[in-house]
């Protein structure tokens, strides 16, 4: 159980990070920046050194303040980025072409399956740095 | 006898009986979950009350029906009404609930720094009056406003004062200890005690189950499904989750039923079924159109645990 709210305490610490560093790359003051999400400054600087937790509503207004998505909030993005900015290499292509002479139901079996491992290994991408934070938190 | 016949003072005596009744039956009704049965006992109350000249009993009745109005989202139109109470009356009990309405009023309005000015003003006059138990009670809105603000310890402290003055209660004070209890259970949950806050919770939802007070089971049912999500209970989560959802849906609670929809799309990632996670985070993203259903959103819900950086009482 201690190790579960420490991580979480990390994570939220690392949010807090993430958030001050963006509103600054946007060159915002903590009050602007209050007032456009619509909470009390001093709230906002607690999200920012990760003692505060935020509502739903609040993690979407903040989305919405930065015009971005959720990935790029959570710094996940970058790995995205990093990975499209790779060409396809000959292996992508024909994958790509061996999906394009499947009918829409084989298409569609081929995405779910996609889907299923994708989400397979990002749990134990979750898992893994769950328990690297665990370590590092302890 | 008819009544108009009878005595002065036993017309006053049966006045004052039909308004203890009332008071009673109000009461009763909030325990069945029957808030507008009970808003109408108090107007009731509070109308014989005025009819027998006592503006302190006309008062109390009226603080009891804002009590139930903040319920249900009708207490801001009060709020005057009740200032007006608090500057008036020099019945310090009846200012106590005036104060203590006006900020739950407050609080349901998203004013969050007028309800906790309001809420130090209750206790303040519960002091006044020497009352442990009104005392303890604003408690309870002292410790909401800190659980809202992520100050966790100090909600906990408040709770903790809070359910020491409900027990040993009957009738619907047993509703408010219920939840009382429920909140405590939340915020352990959310200061690493987790097995003590589960067992606060359950404990809870068995009061709240046998009082058939469904209009407070579902915030409780979200708080038991956020536990066992944390304690990677999966299937009594969803059962919780899914129960909770229904419910909030069934009284148009669109908090709960937004963090049952991000609970049961968290539960779903770690069960392997993206496509659940996916139905129920579509039904999350359509509460915020104005953020547009974005398969990028969603794609970062089922890849990153948010459980512990999500404030349900937020």
């Amino acid at each position: 159980m201690a190790q579960k709210a420490q991580i979480g305490t990390l994570e939220v610490v690392a949010i807090g990070s993430r958030l001050r560093e963006l509103r600054k790359n946007r060159g915002l003051t903590q009050a602007e920046l209050a007032r456009q999400i619509g909470i009390q400054q001093s709230d906002l600087s607690r999200m920012e050194k990760g003692a505060y937790r935020v509502s739903l509503d609040n993690l979407f207004k903040i989305l919405g303040v930065f015009d971005l998505d959720l990935a790029d909030f959570f710094g996940d993005q970058q790995n995205k980025t990093e990975l499209q900015k790779q060409p396809l290499t000959r292996e992508d292509m024909k994958v790509l072409h061996s999906l394009r002479e499947l009918s829409p139901e084989g298409r569609a079996e081929v995405q779910e399956f996609l889907e299923f491992k994708l989400c397979k290994e990002r749990q134990e991408c979750r898992s893994l740095d769950a328990r690297h934070s665990g370590k590092n938190g302890s | 006898m008819p009544q108009s016949r009878r005595s002065p003072q036993r017309k006053e005596r049966f006045m004052k009986e039909r308004y203890d009744e009332l008071l009673m039956l109000g009461e009763r009704a909030i325990g069945a979950d029957d808030f507008e049965g009970a808003a109408g006992f108090f107007a009731d109350a509070e109308s014989v009350a005025r009819r027998m000249g006592e503006m302190d009993l006309a008062d109390r009745a009226f603080c009891n029906r804002c009590s139930v109005l903040v319920e249900l989202d009708r207490g801001a139109d009060q709020i005057p009404k009740l200032k007006e109470i608090l500057l008036r009356s020099s019945d310090t009990r009846n200012r106590f609930l005036a104060a203590y309405c006006t900020g739950v009023a407050y609080y349901i309005s998203e004013d969050l720094e007028r309800a906790a000015s309001y809420a130090r003003r209750a206790t303040r006059l519960a002091r006044e009056l020497d009352d442990q138990r009104l005392e303890q009670r604003s408690f309870n809105l002292v410790g909401t406003l800190a659980a809202r603000d992520s100050r966790f310890d100090e909600a906990e402290e408040a709770f903790s004062l809070c359910l020491e003055a409900h027990r040993d209660v009957d009738g619907y004070q047993r509703v408010m200890a219920a939840q009382v209890e429920d909140n405590l259970g939340y915020v352990m949950m959310c200061t690493d005690r987790l097995d003590e806050g589960i067992r606060r919770c359950e404990a809870a939802r068995k009061a709240l189950v046998q009082m058939n007070a469904d209009h407070y089971l579902y915030e409780v049912l979200q708080d038991l499904c956020y536990g066992y999500v944390l304690a990677d209970e999966l299937d009594m989560a969803f059962d919780y989750g899914e129960q909770a959802l229904e419910l909030a849906i069934e009284h148009s609670d669109q908090q709960v039923a937004k963090n049952c929809l991000f609970l049961l799309s968290e539960i779903a990632v770690r069960r392997g079924d993206t496509f659940g996670a996916r139905r129920y985070l579509h039904e999350l993203t359509a509460y915020y159109p104005e953020a547009g259903i974005s398969e990028e959103i969603i794609d970062v819900f089922l890849a990153t645990d948010l459980t512990t950086v999500v404030n349900l009482r937020g």
